[in-house]
């Protein structure tokens, strides 16, 4: 019964490791691993993270996706992939500038874009050295303020420096958890979190090797 | 018994400096790995005169070439070096500075006399991560390459893991190089 019950609770702890291995490997390379969109025309394939309306043409729609940013000039019937100097992975945010007529493009990893309208030549504005993840962002009369997990950030328009307002005094042991199961804790701990869960994949899958082999045998032996 | 104390003591030891390890990224660390004199006698090994020469963009020319990168350029002021094999063009070569997270990355952008990309180094790497892009292996990709490629990670060049903006920079900053030249009437 007691060695049932252990091939039984084995078996489930086998699936979950090796659910949690693979996805674990996908979120560390999410960039690397999530196809690109085919088509430069839809941007219904990449992940649609946020959106913006051209404050005087309602016709005009942004999106920003996980994989760059797309234009319709037709309420959204049909849209075109934005040609930008930097691949535009993970926009966390696009928005127009309440007040004037510039768009801004904010990715997670704190790369921010900001130009008018086409032909598009691209001013990049450098974010907070400090702001690890940026998670969102606006904009209202040139003043840029950026969210990420620990502060949010404010752009003086006439000095260009950020002033920050920490959310709590207290560090949040949930960031530090996540950061640590994305591999965003510190340099390198996504390889070793690749290494730790690529042979948590072998082991498992040889595990269930030698489990069913040794069974063969014993069928054998009998 | 005592290998297990051994492997508690390990893992306490790695939550302790955890707070430490966080703030690693953050520290800048500069690092000259080659001064413009080496680098361009690395690129040219051949030359026998190598000579500077500053071109001062025009407005017009300036937006041009901004329209043609299709972002703008916090420089108008450049320094071309062109390299002869006595008389014969052997190549020239622009060093640029561009921001890879937070700070500037130094590289040179070598170019053949048909202003086809012939080597990019770095120079000076001033962040603490990053720094793989200096990797011949990403950088071999834009050797044969010119202002017509599009020259941006996820097209013709593959990023680095880890190096992410680094390389998005390293790429936009090849891409200003050829086409500045390329702009430039005679830059030889």
């Amino acid at each position: 019964m007691s060695r049932r019950l252990h091939r039984i609770l084995g078996m489930i702890a086998f699936s979950v490791l090796l659910l949690l291995s693979i996805t674990g490997l996908y979120l560390n390379h999410i960039d690397l691993l999530t196809p690109a969109t085919s088509s430069t025309s839809t941007p219904f394939a990449a992940r649609i993270t946020s959106m913006a309306i051209h404050p005087q043409d309602p016709t005009q729609v942004y999106l920003g996706t996980r994989d760059g940013v797309f234009h319709s000039k037709d309420s959204g019937r049909t849209f075109v992939k934005i040609s930008l100097p930097y691949p535009a992975q993970n926009v966390v945010s696009i928005f127009f500038n309440h007040g004037a007529l510039s768009l801004f493009i904010v990715l997670e990893n704190g790369l921010i874009l900001n130009a008018t309208d086409p032909p598009y030549i691209w001013q990049r504005v450098l974010a907070p050295s400090d702001a690890n993840m940026i998670v969102a962002a606006d904009a209202q009369n040139g003043r840029l303020r950026l969210a990420s997990r620990e502060a949010i950030y404010q752009l003086d328009p006439m000095t260009h420096a950020w002033e920050k307002t920490s959310f709590t005094d207290k560090k949040n042991a949930a960031d530090l958890i996540y950061d640590l199961h994305t591999g965003q804790a510190f340099p390198y701990l996504r390889l070793i979190n690749d290494a730790g869960a690529v042979s948590l994949i072998i082991l498992s899958i040889t595990g269930l090797i030698l489990f069913f082999k040794k069974k063969k045998k014993k069928a054998k032996n009998k | 018994m005592e290998n297990m104390t051994i492997a508690v003591r390990v893992f306490f030891l790695f939550f302790l400096i955890l707070p430490f390890i966080r703030c690693y990224p953050l520290l800048a660390a500069e690092t000259v790995y080659l001064t413009p004199q080496q680098a361009l006698e690395i690129a040219f090994p051949d030359s026998t005169s190598l000579t500077p020469r500053t071109i001062t963009l025009s407005a017009d020319l300036k937006k041009k070439i901004e329209r043609r990168i299709g972002v703008t350029m916090p420089e108008d002021r450049f320094t071309i070096y062109t390299s002869r094999i006595v008389t014969k063009p052997d190549g020239y070569a622009l060093i640029l500075d561009e921001i890879g997270k937070h700070l500037p990355i130094t590289f040179m952008v070598a170019f053949t006399p048909q202003k086809q990309v012939k080597s990019v180094q770095v120079l000076v790497y001033r962040e603490r991560v990053g720094s793989n892009v200096r990797q011949p292996n990403f950088l071999k990709q834009f050797i044969s390459k010119s202002s017509q490629d599009s020259l941006s990670v996820g097209n013709d060049i593959n990023g680095i893991t880890g190096a992410t903006m680094s390389s998005w920079a390293i790429s936009a900053g090849v891409k200003k190089a050829a086409v500045i030249v390329e702009e430039l009437d005679n830059p030889l």
